[in-house]
């Protein structure tokens, strides 16, 4: 048994030995960044996800971006120019190269938005690009071997903009054109980005290499490596024992653990996204909007985030966003946490403690279940009789097939662009989810949506304005509750800041790797 | 091994096989679907129908089951909904990182269970049986997954020795077949030294050493054969257990096996992935407990195969 014993400690001890000995030396310079999941298709018009926004733009490029302020910057496009609400022309760089070494020319355009990828609804980009530009084009045109001109069938307050999004991301014509299968290039896809796609293993890990031909200002690392590691645990150890460099989705509770260690921090706060509560209008409780109401003064948004964010998210001024500059409306009042008339709601509606199930998942959304278990609370000391109940997927809860008993459910609003048409208007209005599934519907909203969609810049901010009302004081189909923020453990060596939004920038300028 | 018993073993094997698959083909379809991980939950309603059309998840279930069913028959075990490649390859591209550590994790489990289960036997009540029991009774008592946590704290975060995870080098090997081992490892030392002591003090033992063996001999030729059938039972629903406890190293330490991808495929319902991924796991389990009574009867002329068809 003692030679047993002592063979053992041997063996474990000269592997323990060995493997601390064991550095691999690389010149190149690598991130790793653990993260809970990565998008499911590397194709920007394949994929529409907080996770598929988090790569994105380090792979692709788009016309032309938009900087923090809102202002429009080219990107491939060196100029454009509107000729009317409907038609825009793009005019683009010379002498860019692909990722597959093939030139930039207006045909990798007319590939990326034509018919076989994004404009037939059997092409596999059709639905994410239909819900990019809401309403299609009338004609894509190619003036010359630089220059084409889009003219959609409607007026588009925001048709420049539109063209910073990622599902308009230009690919390459050519490597598109010789692919072997869509599911092979929607993992492998080729474009103008500053990391090409090295290898991807959906629920194991994706990488991204350096582009060296990049015709921007060069990628500041060899190498960027997502891991997936769904659990928080794991993903916390790896970057203190140094096997990550980020991770994400960080929790507030486990801020300590990262900075008390020395050459470990914690970034983020509030995203572009608002964390909604949506009311299904066709649960009998809910119909009537009172209850609708009482629900949402029940609310002590700023004691939720002190509590489970440290105070380190936001509350927002309704469903709307600071950066909508002219669109902003700073002097709504939106709903607040008025106890008293959410009581006084309830009685006038005959409440008498009828059920109403909350159905959400295991922490989707940063600090999801600590959310609904307050919340409950909060309804039951107004008197609200909540059910909470956790599910284990989004088909669970979304449904049309899940509609029976469902109530309330969770949701986030993701300003994509700096104007409320991208937002809650979108989302709410016609062709929008709560309408496609019948949880909520009415003639005022989708004529102020019409409204909105004009280019009349008052008229827009006045029928913005009654909009919010609408959706916050008189026939709430939810309620917001407060701006979504994402934490992130970093290690010191990595100089890098997270934006306000899900996309992890890791291009020129927004990251350094100290030696 | 009369034909007989063979044929009601491959029956059994089938019948078992098949409830297992059509339980769980029926449960993920009827909790959930798909669709909005593949299409995103704004997806408009006809771009729902047209993804239930292009999967077939349209038709009523039992038309989805005959369909299933027909398919496999013909070696069909259908296409990954998220990644767009045959299900069986998806699977069997992960099935070497999980084997790998079950390979490691049963070697490791049984020499060191058993061997120091017969030790805590043969040094009954004396420091060396208590010290023994005393360190299994708190590897047992350790959940999988604290275990896992507690060696990533020790040996990476605080030692930096090896890697948290990952399954790159051997290094990455370490910490997951320790943690699928401890446990099992200490179980099996339980039960062995449990069945060691049922047959070190029975009458043939006495024989034995009457006619002349050492103890030694008498141990290894009449103890440990007739104490290994409890353990070789325990060995058959240990299976089902190595697998629960790859799905848990799996995801503490990242490792890129089929425990994880079992996890990732129920959670965003690509149907055919976990259905391979099950009918894999019940073929395992199917083999193993015909392997497990043909070492019965080995073990034990008593229990002949002849015998059991009768």
């Amino acid at each position: 048994m003692k030679k047993f014993i002592v063979l053992l400690l041997f063996i474990v001890s000269v592997g323990f030995v060995y493997a601390n000995g064991q550095h691999e030396v690389s010149s190149k310079k690598e991130l790793t960044v653990a993260v809970t999941e990565n998008p499911i298709s590397l194709d920007p018009t394949a994929t529409l996800s907080n996770v598929s926004m988090r790569v994105m733009k380090n792979i692709h490029e788009t016309l032309i971006g938009i900087a923090e302020d809102g202002t429009i910057v080219p990107r491939l496009a060196e100029s454009w120019k509107q000729i009317d609400d409907r038609t825009i022309e793009f005019t683009l760089k010379k002498g860019i190269v692909s990722q597959g070494g093939f030139p930039l020319d207006a045909d990798d355009v007319m590939v990326s938005f034509g018919p076989g990828r994004t404009q037939n609804s059997d092409d596999p980009g059709y639905e994410f690009f239909r819900q990019c530009m809401v309403d299609p084009f009338d004609s894509i045109e190619k003036i010359d071997d630089y220059t084409v001109r889009f003219t959609k069938s409607k007026v588009d307050p925001i048709l420049l903009k539109r063209f910073t999004f990622d599902e308009t991301s230009i690919i390459c014509g050519d490597s598109y054109n010789t692919k072997t299968s869509w599911e092979d290039w929607s993992v492998h896809p080729v474009g103008f980005g500053p990391y090409k796609v090295d290898e991807y293993k959906p629920d194991e890990y994706m990488s991204i290499e350096k582009f060296d031909d990049y015709y921007g200002e060069k990628a500041p690392v060899d190498k960027v490596t997502y891991v997936v590691v769904p659990d928080m645990s794991p993903r916390i150890m790896g970057l203190l024992s140094g096997d990550y460099d980020i991770i994400t989705e960080i929790m507030p509770d486990q801020f300590s653990t990262i900075e008390n260690r020395k050459g470990y921090k914690v970034a983020g706060g509030p995203v572009n996204n608002i964390r909604q509560i949506i009311f299904d209008e066709s649960n009998p409780v809910l119909k009537d909007s009172r209850i609708r109401l009482a629900l949402s003064y029940a609310i002590d948004r700023e004691l939720i985030n002190n509590t489970i964010f440290k105070g380190l998210s936001e509350i927002p001024r309704g469903i709307q966003m600071e950066n909508f500059g002219e669109m902003y409306i700073a002097e709504y009042n939106p709903v607040g946490f008025n106890p008293e008339l959410s009581k006084k709601l309830l009685k006038e509606a005959g409440y008498n403690g009828e059920e109403i199930s909350y159905r959400y998942m295991m922490d989707y959304y940063t600090g999801e279940v600590a959310t609904a278990e307050i919340l409950q609370q909060m309804w039951s000391d107004v008197g609200l009789n909540v059910k909470i109940e956790l599910k284990e997927n989004w088909s669970q809860i979304y449904l049309d097939e899940a509609a029976e008993g469902r109530g309330m459910i969770n949701w986030s609003c993701t300003a994509k662009l700096p104007d409320p048409l991208t937002q809650m208007a979108q989302d709410y209005g016609p062709g929008g989810w709560f309408q496609n599934h019948e949880m909520w519907f009415t003639d005022e909203y989708n004529g102020l949506y019409e409204e909105l969609s004009g280019t009349d810049t008052a008229k827009r901010r006045t029928a913005f304005a009654k909009m919010l009302d609408l959706v916050e004081d008189q026939d709430p189909p939810g309620t917001y509750l407060y701006f979504l923020p994402k934490f992130f453990g970093i290690n010191e060596k990595v100089n890098w800041s997270p934006v306000k939004s899900h996309f992890m920038d890791f291009r020129a300028g927004h990251l350094e790797i100290a030696e | 091994m009369n034909s007989a018993y063979i044929i009601r073993k491959i029956f059994r094997a089938f019948l078992t096989i098949w409830i297992v698959t059509s339980f769980v083909f029926l449960i993920l379809r009827l909790s959930g679907d798909p669709t909005v991980s593949v299409l995103g939950l704004e997806a408009s309603p006809e771009a729902v129908e047209a993804f239930h059309a292009k999967w077939g998840l349209d038709d009523p279930i039992h038309v989805q089951y005959l369909r299933f069913f027909a398919n496999v028959f013909q070696g069909d075990m259908g296409v990954s909904i998220l990644e767009g490649r045959s299900a069986l390859t998806a699977v069997l591209s992960r099935l070497p990182a999980t084997v790998s550590l079950m390979v490691i994790s049963t070697i490791l489990t049984f020499s060191v269970g058993i061997f120091f289960g017969v030790m805590a036997s043969l040094y009954h009540n004396t420091h060396k049986d208590q010290i023994i029991m005393t360190v299994a009774a708190s590897g047992f008592s350790i959940p999988t997954f604290v275990l896992g946590v507690v060696l990533v704290l020790i040996f990476s975060v605080n030692l930096g020795w090896l890697p948290s995870t990952g399954s790159a080098t051997w290094k990455h090997y370490i910490m997951p077949v320790l943690t699928m081992t401890i446990v099992d490892a200490a179980v099996f030392a339980r039960f062995t030294r449990s069945a060691m002591l049922e047959v070190l003090y029975q009458p043939y033992m006495k024989t034995a050493l009457a006619k002349g063996m050492s103890w030694g001999q008498a141990v290894r030729r009449h103890a440990i054969p007739n104490a290994a059938i409890p353990v070789v039972t325990i060995m058959g629903f240990w299976i089902g257990a190595l697998i629960a406890g790859a799905v848990i190293a799996e995801s503490i330490f990242a490792w890129p096996g089929v425990g994880r991808l079992l996890v990732y495929s129920v959670k965003h319902r690509d149907y055919n992935v976990v259905q391979v991924i099950v009918m894999l796991i019940s073929v395992s389990m199917v083999i193993t407990n015909l392997i497990i009574d043909i070492i019965y009867g080995k073990l034990d002329p008593r229990v002949s195969i002849d015998r059991g068809a009768e």
